[in-house]
């Protein structure tokens, strides 16, 4: 009678190993997904501060040619060299916007560039 | 008889109920599975619009973009509106300066159902001679 028994032992292990394995997959993809989430957030979130620091550099520009054809005072934090040219530093959350015009209001230098802040955790994702 | 009946499904209620844990098993990583295809497909659509909004920035920035909407494929290639992927929109403002004007475009990334996945704003000032030669 005991022979007659349906064994199931090797085939239940078999599948027990087959979902662990699968499962170890699915949390590998669903982490994967989530660190690609964050980097394309992260992204669009420099994108974003990037263009707002530049628009700000935009605004600067409007004034300080206003002020070099007299029509308006010298903007904020500018300085104003002997030659006429006119240098500003534009700092948001993380860009800084170094801007030079000369003399006839053309734009000598515009540097945009990011303040990297490096991570220390091994948390990259959260 | 009965007994011996009996026994075999008595037998068989341990295959059954590891059976019926396995197909658990199975539809709750197919659910995982398909979160994660779901989540990708997201993320990409964000990346694309991204991408998208910063070159239509760029276009905006150039005097090659006027506000209006475009309609683009997967592939960034312009397309016609039943064809698209994702819709981008261009609104514009003019804010009048002392020796010009300062154009700023609000650019914003749309998907297929209209849904908005990413906005931007490009401001670029134009001079009274560039502004006079743009109009």
């Amino acid at each position: 009678m005991e022979n007659r028994r349906f064994r199931v032992g090797s085939v239940a292990v078999l599948f027990t190993v087959v979902l662990l394995c699968v499962a170890i997959f699915a949390a590998l993809t669903v982490t994967t997904a989530l660190a690609d989430e964050k980097t394309a957030q992260r992204y669009g979130q420099h994108v974003y501060q990037q263009y707002a620091c530049e628009n700000l550099g935009q605004q600067w520009l409007a004034r300080a040619r206003a002020f070099q054809l007299g029509l308006g005072p010298l903007p904020e934090d500018t300085w104003q060299e002997e030659d006429g040219s006119l240098t500003t530093c534009i700092r948001t959350d993380d860009m800084e916007l170094n801007i030079r015009l000369d003399a006839s209001g053309n734009p000598e230098r515009w540097s945009c560039s990011a303040q990297w802040q490096p991570e220390q955790s091994w948390q990259l994702w959260k | 008889m009965n007994e011996r009946r009996s026994g075999r499904l008595g037998h068989l209620i341990p295959v059954l109920l590891f059976v019926l844990l396995f197909v658990l098993c199975c539809g709750v990583l197919t659910g995982v599975f398909l979160r994660a295809a779901a989540l990708r497909q997201q993320t990409r659509a964000y990346g694309d619009a991204v991408q998208l909004c910063r070159n239509q920035a760029e276009q905006y920035r150039a005097g090659r973009a006027a506000p209006g909407s475009c309609w683009y494929d997967e592939d960034f290639v312009p397309t016609s509106e039943d064809r698209a992927s994702y819709r981008v929109e261009i609104t514009q403002r003019i804010q009048q300066e002392a020796c010009g004007q300062l154009c700023t475009g609000t650019i914003c990334a749309y998907d297929r159902s209209g849904q908005p996945l990413y906005e931007l704003e490009a401001s670029v000032f134009l001079s009274g001679e560039e502004a006079a030669h743009g109009e």
